[in-house]
């Protein structure tokens, strides 16, 4: 009648391997996903990737490259449930406001943001927001280069590439996250 | 265009480092931190398309977040508890999921218990249970169906329960309320009591008032043999023809159009769930519903936990819950859906526990008879000092005398 079969995935086996490999990839991003809206809860943010790990070995049907779309679908459904079983969200979560987000894509490009605008708490929330929300590899990539200052020359030998291929991936990284606080649409 | 482009390219860069020098990012996890994401390596039961593996002990720690239950009505929950009889159990189990379904849907019952505990939603939860017995022995597929509803009738009605308003209830946070309730040939009433009624007594105004003192220590309103007569609105014997519905009413008013594309699929779904459940449903069918199942719970086994008594364990519906609205996805997905089948006996009794918000249960048993457990006695609540509202007795106050309850059915 049923055609499913009852079968054990055993750490070390190929499949496993490879979904290891993929969690790895996006782990960094994903937990800072999870800790931008966890209000900063390092420890909230452990256990949902301690869950978030065995939902991986769940996707061994899933190809590489999506596993981290599911991760990332996976992780809003437990943020959500993290907060409905605490009872509400604190009032200082981060919350996308998609107004101001849009205006902080425009003003991007437009002007030299001063200092004060980026001393405002709600457009740090827009900006971590969407930044969270990249995928991991442009995630890293944008963070290593502006916020930890690291050379296009360091990148390229981190990732065993060229400098030039460093600054194609920074610029599509760069229209990306525009992009997300242009049109928010949350994953 | 192009250099207007780059130009805003180059502004964009700029106002990055800006951005980088004052936002602080969350800290980066840890080696430490890494290492504890993973468990140590661990054999972990899924199923799949991999024929061959040689089975395991599950000893992998099973996914744990609040959710809740969806027995109370959603098509896609009742189709996720069916889902673990289609499910392939382990290799060494005896007893087939054909075996078990087919117990299900035919087995003869005379009668059901449902236990809940911590059920509800963010504003309500209840504890309590109910039993019902019925004048004539149904199958689920005949409650599923209709098929012959006339016949099955509750006999016996008893159901004893509190409930709770949580602080999201708006003007009835707070509120507690005892209710009891029998319902059978040889009594019928309910039983309220409220400790503390001012959230009651705001919301109702002055006539709320007039309660509060009774509602301390408990009114039962004592229904005679009204329910019986027809001069009351709604008054037939209560529950009779009974039908467990499964999806929702498509002759209610037209639903939003923003809720039709996801009725449709509810509908669809609850047809399937009904057709497998009457035996109606054609190999096709059954092959779909397998494929969407299998989408949901992604651990399910067997264990014989006495001898010939085997419970059938599903458990992390979060595949289920990725494609679900948050509310459903915080019903389902930490859920853990049991069934217990008894060789030569049939299904014994199924639970989903550690749902929804209050991480609630609940257990339904077929039963042959009541037993003390199940029946409410009224003497409890009396001898507790709740005021006897006497219904029957008002009527006739108010209608005059001679007029009795079931009066109205004789002929004038």
């Amino acid at each position: 009648m049923s055609s499913a079969v009852t079968s054990f995935v055993v750490p070390g086996s190929s499949t496993a391997e490879m979904t290891a490999a993929a969690f790895d990839r996006c782990s960094a991003g994903l937990y800072r996903y999870l800790v931008v809206r966890l209000d900063g809860n390092a420890h909230a943010a452990d256990d949902l990737m301690q869950q978030l790990w065995l939902h991986a070995q769940q996707l061994s049907d899933t190809p590489p490259g999506e596993v981290e779309f599911r991760l990332r679908a996976i992780a809003k459904n437990l943020i959500r449930t993290h907060w409905r079983k605490q009872g509400r969200r604190p009032a200082q979560l981060p919350l996308a406001e998609p107004r101001l987000a849009a205006e902080l894509a425009r003003r991007l490009v437009c002007e030299e943001l001063p200092v004060a605008i980026l001393e405002r708490k709600e457009v740090r929330d827009q900006l971590l927001l969407a930044l969270t929300e990249l995928p991991a590899a442009e995630q890293e990539l944008i963070i290593k280069h502006y916020f930890h200052g690291k050379p296009h020359a360091e990148l390229a030998a981190t990732l065993g590439t060229s400098e030039r291929a460093i600054e194609g991936r920074l610029y599509r990284a760069r229209a990306t996250l525009r992009e997300k606080l242009q049109h928010w649409e949350p994953t | 265009m192009a250099e207007r482009l780059m130009n805003d390219d180059q502004l964009m860069e700029r106002n990055l480092r800006s951005i980088g020098a004052h936002i602080p990012l969350p800290a980066e996890p840890s080696a430490q931190q890494r290492t504890g994401w993973r468990p140590a390596p661990h054999v972990r039961i899924v199923r799949g398309p991999e024929p061959g593996a040689q089975p395991a002990e599950h000893s992998g720690r099973w996914v744990q977040s609040g959710r809740r239950l969806a027995l109370a009505g959603s098509a896609v929950a009742a189709a996720t508890i069916l889902a673990v009889l289609f499910s392939t159990p382990t290799p060494r189990s005896a007893v087939q999921a054909g075996t078990i379904l087919s117990s299900l849907r035919d087995t003869l019952h005379r009668g059901l218990r449902v236990t809940f505990e911590d059920v509800g939603d963010k504003d309500v939860r209840a504890t309590g249970h109910v039993s019902l017995t019925f004048a004539q022995p149904f199958t689920l597929a005949q409650l599923v169906n209709g098929e012959g509803s006339a016949d099955i009738e509750p006999e016996t009605v008893y159901f004893q329960g509190g409930v709770t308003f949580e602080p999201d209830a708006d003007s009835l946070a707070g509120l507690q309320l005892q209710v009891a309730l029998a319902l059978s040939q040889a009594e019928q009433w309910v039983y309220v009591r409220c400790d503390d009624p001012a959230p009651l007594i705001q919301e109702a105004g002055p006539v709320g008032a007039l309660f509060a003192g009774p509602l301390r220590n408990g009114v039962l309103l004592d229904l005679g043999g009204l329910l019986e007569s027809e001069d009351i609105p709604g008054g037939q014997t209560p529950g009779r023809h009974v039908v467990v519905q499964t999806a929702p009413d498509t002759e209610d008013a037209a639903p939003a159009a923003e809720q039709q594309e996801e009725d449709s699929a509810d509908r669809e779904l609850a047809a399937l769930v009904k057709n497998l459940l009457s035996g109606q449903a054609t190999p096709e069918e059954i092959d779909l519903f397998v494929l969407k199942m299998e989408q949901y719970a992604a651990e399910v086994r067997v264990d014989e936990v006495q001898p010939g008594l085997y419970v059938l364990s599903a458990r992390d519906f979060s595949r289920a819950c990725e494609e679900l609205d948050a509310e459903d996805a915080g019903w389902l997905a930490a859920a853990t859906v049991q069934i217990a089948y008894r060789t030569e006996a049939g299904i014994e009794w199924a639970s989903v526990t550690n749902a929804g918000p209050h991480r609630g249960s609940v257990r339904l048993e077929f039963i042959d008879t009541l037993t003390d457990r199940d029946r409410v006695q009224r003497e409890t609540f009396l001898s507790s000092g709740a005021t006897v509202i006497d219904l029957p007795a008002i009527v006739q106050m108010v209608e005059g005398a001679g007029a009795k309850p079931g009066a109205a059915d004789e002929p004038e």
